[in-house]
């Protein structure tokens, strides 16, 4: 479910700028480390999930305002250089306010316990991450197919000539999209870190998973983040275990027969 | 056109001299070349060697009027990148000694330089056990543990406390084989039987959950598992909240549940019991000093880590110290550094002459709860633990 | 992605400027292999190859209007497969080195037949995916070292001749030499008719699809010729550093590689040369002085992206040209 968040944002930063986001894994990981230095001064878990995603989408508004509205036009590789760059800074910031050393994030006292689901005892805490996942998915459906602004960000994507004659500020709306995906990477740091822990370096590991769900998912489909990170997610965690063989490199089977298939992706336009 | 060349000329001619700068060497200097990473995710692992280090010479003040120069060399975990480091700390810098590096594929990566060179070089922490056997040198001298060294001595134990069946799982990289398969040897050894193993993507598994469920179904009475990082501190977490302790007991090489963990594993790392080469709560003088000195320093508690580079400090003084502080001859300075004995924190060290690496005491400890974060308790110390060190013909 | 092709239409094309400027590098590295000592003569023979591999990026962005992250790959290809020639089949260096250029045109011209015909951002994630899964592949192969890859790679033995290969002075002047072979084989295909109809298949996309299939074709010839390239660097690679680890075929070495050719110019030939030096030499000097040198050179990437459009080479035909007129005035 962390990989739909990230690549539900990844997504519609991909989707709808054309955009490469190769720092979106920074991004994860700098909400991770905001909602920890917010959980240690406030001690409540349910502030940092809430305040974390506001600074990462904050951050991801300068971004753009300082950065991709100069290259959106431009090439990708401009643009995967620019976000390659980023990737470094990220790195060395977070070390510079937040060292070097592992963290981790206790989940608050409710959902710390273990529950019986199905006759198999299951930490409540995931229940939560997964429930989390399915009220994002939900939200950002309604929010993009059913609301009048849902209608106007679609029309930006699908014909941003088009869009502009009729007066939709496209350039606002982008920069609000690109911030609410920024927002949903810093939302899944800060939901999997009681989890998985706060660390330098778990930009990495999450980037090419990411960009791996898009791909097979198409990209610009909020359907398609869904339904292929729930497959990579699904192919990763059990794949593995039970064909160790080939654990290094089924996920990039997937996407491989995946593309041969349809090579914009399960659902790309 | 001659002219535009000519200007182009003396833009790019002044680069080489960037390189051709001569350092002076001066006598009365010892230099310490560093081989470690400071930047990328091993950082922490790096400073605190580093740290510790520059404590040990702290507190010598000077040997014979020499001071004790240390020049960083950033490894970032590449080995090529290190590789280029170590030929400009040998050939630029001129150092005398070499110190590191953390990840074992740098060590084999820097190993044919140095011994070429004849440059002496100690490990502070790479436990790839070639280190010491089929690539042992007499210029290489590993202060740190091999990893068979470390998990060894556990399948011996586990196997004398009536441990009859044990999971293994460990990251699927060199070094975690090499641990799993040293402990497998003396747990079958003793008589215990292994019931099943699992290597999972270095680095790239973030649910253990599919493991944990295949773990607690194969019935064995412990888990021996290894990891370190990120992995440790998830894999503890989830092991716990799995109640997989409550099945089995989980057991492991040290590093797992590592002081520099601890505080982020907090109570679900409780119950763990690990085999290591040092573990802060040993009582004794060199170790209660050290402590306090670094936590005044550094205002954290000390790891395995820090102890292996404070005694690389200490070993290198003693060193200079036996030479009465003549280290122009590098064989010289080489087998002085394998003749040394110190007593460090983590108790008496001493070389093996037969494959240079580290003699030393093996740590047996349960995770208990402690004051704020847990703590490690002694269950039982092995004495004096070789490497096996087949292979190395010194 | 029509913006691309439009984009990329300024390709740094001046053959002139090109030799002049190669001239120079290569007069100023051996400059350097002669005055220097052991770690330059090392330090230069790296430029060098790490040129050959920016060069082989640059020739897939600029002809084949293509950007690959995933070109560690050939290194990685060219590099294991010179390993297990000299290693377990007691090959020659050398020939190993031919053997694995064959072995890389072949895999890429394999990959190129499946991946050319998807768009930019698509190609670009795709390459960055199949190169991953190569590392991740390498990273656990016992046959190729694992983790901890593998060493005592020896260089070409061409002692009858007199010559010791492992003088540092003389691998030095063995990759310098390689890489000039391929700034001219490469110089020769960007000045052919085979380059010229590359060139203006990228920029005319109408054009391009007026030829159809040919336009395919095309490309797929210019990422076969790229990968090969990569792994003569790759092959050499190992040979100066007598080593190889899976480290070599990460993602971010790609990555570094395009940034390389950002800063030199995209196009140019000889400003992949001077983009992996300046590139390389920075990163070298940054991090013995200070830890956070990522920070610095991060922002540099962003600087150089942002502002120069065409590198440093752009730099230099700008200033080049108000020399020119200068002179003309008197």
């Amino acid at each position: 479910m962390t990989l739909f968040l990230l690549s539900a944002g990844l997504t519609i930063i991909f989707g709808l700028m054309k955009i490469v986001n190769l720092a979106h894994g920074s991004l994860y990981m700098i909400g991770a480390y905001i909602g920890l230095s917010i959980w240690t001064i406030s001690t409540s878990f349910w502030l940092a999930l809430i305040l974390a995603p506001l600074f990462t989408a904050l951050i991801g508004y300068l971004l753009y305002q300082v950065l991709f509205r100069h290259i959106q036009i431009a090439d990708p590789m401009r643009q995967v250089l620019l976000t390659f760059g980023l990737i470094y800074i990220g790195l060395d910031s977070v070390r510079l306010f937040w060292g070097t050393m592992s963290h981790s994030i206790s989940a608050p006292n409710i959902l710390s316990n273990s529950i019986i689901v199905l006759g198999e005892s299951y930490p409540s805490y995931r229940l939560f991450v997964i429930f989390i996942g399915i009220l994002i998915a939900a939200l950002l459906y309604i929010f993009l197919e059913k609301t009048k602004i849902g209608a106007k960000v679609r029309a930006s994507v699908d014909d941003p000539e088009m869009a502009k004659l009729l007066r939709i500020d496209t350039d606002k709306i982008l920069i609000y999209m690109f911030a609410l995906g920024c927002g949903l990477a810093g939302l899944a740091g800060i939901t999997v870190a009681p989890i998985l822990g706060v660390e330098p370096g778990m930009d990495m590991e999450v980037l090419v998973l990411t960009l791996i769900v898009v791909v097979v998912g198409g990209p610009g489909s909020l359907k398609g983040a869904l339904i292929g990170s729930l497959l990579i997610g699904f192919v990763d965690s059990y794949g593995k275990v039970y064909i160790p063989e080939i654990a290094q490199i089924i996920i990039y089977a997937v996407m491989a027969v995946t593309l041969l298939l349809k090579p914009n992706g399960l659902y790309g336009r | 056109m001659i002219s535009f060349l000519f200007r182009y000329f003396k833009l790019l001619i002044t680069l080489p001299f960037l390189f051709c700068v001569a350092n002076a060497n001066d006598k009365n200097i010892i230099k310490i070349g560093t081989l470690l990473p400071y930047s990328g995710v091993y950082t922490v692992l790096g400073e605190e060697i580093t740290n510790a280090m520059k404590l040990a010479f702290e507190e010598q003040e000077d040997i014979f009027d020499k001071k004790i120069e240390v020049i960083r060399g950033d490894t970032e975990v590449k080995p090529n990148i290190a590789l280029q480091k170590a030929r400009k700390l040998i050939s630029s810098d001129k150092v005398d000694i070499l110190v590191g590096p953390v990840s074992s594929s740098v060590a084999l990566a820097i190993r044919d330089v140095v011994v070429q060179t004849k440059t002496p070089l100690i490990i502070p922490n790479a436990g790839a056990n070639v280190l010491t056997r089929e690539k042992c040198s007499k210029f290489i001298t590993r202060i740190s543990f091999s990893n068979h060294q470390i998990n060894a001595p556990m399948g011996t134990w586990m196997a004398n406390q009536g441990i009859k069946t044990a999971f293994l799982l460990a990251p699927d990289y060199a070094a975690g084989k090499e641990m799993m398969s040293a402990f497998r040897d003396n747990f079958e050894a003793g008589g215990g039987s292994i019931l099943g193993e699992e290597y999972t993507p270095f680095r790239k598994t973030k649910d253990f959950g599919p493991y944990l469920a295949r773990i607690k179904n194969s019935g064995a009475e412990a888990l021996y598992v290894f990891y370190a990082g990120g992995e440790a501190i998830n894999f503890i977490k989830q092991a716990h909240s799995f109640g997989l302790g409550d099945i089995m007991k989980i057991t492991g090489a040290g590093w797992t549940t590592s002081p520099l963990f601890l505080p982020a594993q907090k109570d679900a790392a409780l119950g763990f019991i690990g085999s290591l080469n040092y573990v802060p709560s040993i009582d004794s003088v060199e170790n209660n000093n050290f402590k306090k000195a670094y936590i005044d320093k550094y205002d954290r508690v000390p790891s395995e880590f820090a102890v292996q580079g404070y005694d690389t400090g200490k070993v290198i003084i003693e060193a200079v110290k036996s030479l009465s502080g003549d280290i122009s001859n590098k064989e010289k300075l080489a087998s002085a550094i394998n003749n040394i004995s110190v007593t460090g924190p983590r108790g008496p060290l001493t070389i093996d002459k037969k494959s240079n690496n580290v003699i030393q005491n093996i740590y047996i400890f349960e995770v208990v709860s402690g004051d704020n974060i847990p703590e490690l308790k002694i269950l039982d110390t092995i004495q004096a633990v070789k490497d096996p060190g087949s292979g190395c013909n010194l | 992605m029509d913006y691309m092709e439009d984009k990329m239409k300024a390709v740094n094309y001046n053959p002139r400027l090109r030799l002049h400027l190669f001239i120079v590098l290569v007069v100023s590295a051996l400059i350097s292999i002669f005055f220097g000592g052991y770690f330059t003569r090392f330090f230069i023979a790296e430029i060098a190859i790490l040129s050959i591999f920016a060069m082989s990026l640059d020739f897939l962005a600029a002809r084949g209007g293509l950007v690959s992250l995933g070109h560690a790959m050939f290194l990685g290809i060219g590099a294991y497969s010179t390993t297990i020639f000299i290693l377990n089949l007691g090959i020659s260096p050398f020939i190993a080195t031919i053997l694995s250029l064959l072995i890389g045109c072949f895999i890429g011209l394999l990959i190129s037949y499946f991946i050319v015909v998807l768009n930019g951002i698509f190609f670009i994630m795709v390459t960055l995916a199949l190169g991953e899964m190569f590392h991740a592949w390498v990273f656990t192969s016992e046959l190729l070292g694992g983790s901890d890859g593998i060493s005592g790679i020896i260089r070409p033995d061409i002692s009858f001749m007199g010559i010791d290969m492992n003088d540092p002075f003389i691998f030095a002047i063995y990759s310098l030499l390689w890489m000039s072979l391929i700034y001219f084989i490469l110089s020769r295909i960007t000045d052919s008719p085979l380059g010229r109809n590359l060139d203006a298949l990228r920029q005319n996309h109408m054009r391009l699809s007026a030829i159809g299939g040919y336009a395919k074709v095309y490309k797929i010839i210019a990422f076969t010729i790229s990968s090969g390239v990569a792994s003569i660097a790759g092959s050499l690679y190992v040979q100066l550093n007598g080593f190889i680890s899976p480290e070599l075929t990460h993602w971010t070495v790609s990555g570094e590689g395009l940034i390389m050719i950002i800063v030199g110019g995209i196009g140019s030939i000889s400003g992949a040369i001077l983009g992996a030096s300046v590139v390389y030499i920075l990163q070298h000097e940054l991090s013995n002085f200070i830890s956070w040198w990522m920070l610095i050179v991060g922002l540099l990437f962003i600087l150089v992206v942002l502002f120069m459009q065409d590198g440093l080479w752009g730099l230099i035909e700008k200033l080049r040209l108000r020399l020119l007129k200068g002179k003309n005035k008197i």
